[in-house]
């Protein structure tokens, strides 16, 4: 029991570190905003027919920076609806498990 | 002689109505995105939302550029779909019953002058009317027009504060995960006919 209240600790502190290598966010991104200043390999990448691709960025028409236009697929993991509840349970059962394996020791104790 | 004068008179008012077609204002369909940001003390929130517009420009005069823009409430996303729904809902931009954030321009001054040979450019002020769920406050902001032959591109950036337009939400959220502030990035482009 003890050995499984162990486990439940550290995938707590595993899903914390999860969430706080993603970024630490408030809440789960599932989609990441489009690129401020568009990627290219080739200038047909950036969508405009006058467009210009430069040393790997797009660049419009009037020679400006091209930011993109689509949502990027994503999964950076948020405190409130992902790592706190699943932090929270994993430590609350460890918690459970311990407070019995304790009590458990406790009466063969005695 | 009676035939030279006539003529000359033609040609005269050939030429006025041709001038004043090559002056009149042109219709001017954009199309382009909007950024926003949210940014409070708990969380920051990016987002996009998609803006169109129809407006009349006179590249001679810009002072008479007319129309209106606007951008889909439905349009926009901030890469969580639970918050693109709560954004939508009735507490927050309430889409059901104001589907559309829209600017209408009423008045346009030119704070730096066209400049350029290919690519003109022109600083402006641009103030209208916005309106956001269903509240219509009048605003100014800055804004950058440039154009190349008939393709013209319109940048401008402006804050939006969200009591003005009775944005709520739920208590304690605005100011705390939601900035009281928004600030939005506009960037239009479209071909005038």
């Amino acid at each position: 029991m003890r050995a499984g209240a162990a486990i439940c600790v550290v995938l707590a502190l595993g899903v914390l570190g999860y969430w706080a290598a993603s970024g630490m966010h408030f809440a789960t991104r599932t989609e990441i905003p489009p690129e401020e200043h568009l990627s290219c390999a080739t200038a047909a990448d950036c969508g405009g027919e006058d467009d210009a691709c430069t040393d790997g960025k797009c660049f419009d028409d009037f020679g400006d920076p091209k930011p993109g236009t689509e949502w990027r697929e994503t999964f950076e993991l948020g405190i409130i609806d992902g790592a706190g509840p699943a932090a929270g349970g994993l430590l609350g059962l460890a918690g459970l498990l311990f407070f019995l394996d304790r009590r458990k020791r406790k009466a063969a104790a005695s | 002689m009676k035939h030279t004068a006539i003529r000359a008179t033609l040609t005269a008012a050939l030429m006025f109505v041709a001038g004043s077609a090559l002056a009149a204002p042109k219709s001017l369909a954009v199309k382009g995105q909007a950024d926003w940001i949210s940014d409070a003390p708990v969380e920051k929130i990016v987002g996009t939302a998609d803006g169109e517009g129809a407006l009349t420009i006179d590249f001679d005069d810009l002072t008479s550029i007319k129309g209106t823009i606007k951008m889909p409430v439905a349009s926009m996303k901030s890469g969580n779909a639970q918050r693109d729904d709560h954004l939508k809902g009735e507490e927050w931009l309430d889409a059901a019953n104001h589907p559309e954030i829209t600017f209408e321009v009423t008045a346009v001054k030119i704070v730096e002058a066209p400049t350029g040979d290919a690519i003109k450019e022109a600083k402006v002020e641009v103030a209208g009317k916005f309106t956001l769920r269903g509240v219509t406050t009048e605003l100014t902001a800055p804004a950058t027009l440039k154009w190349k032959g008939d393709k013209v591109k319109v940048e401008t950036a402006f804050q939006v504060k969200l009591a003005d337009y009775a944005v709520k939400g739920k208590q304690g959220v605005v100011g705390n995960k939601v900035g009281e502030t928004i600030d939005v990035k506009v960037q239009l482009k479209g071909v005038a006919k």
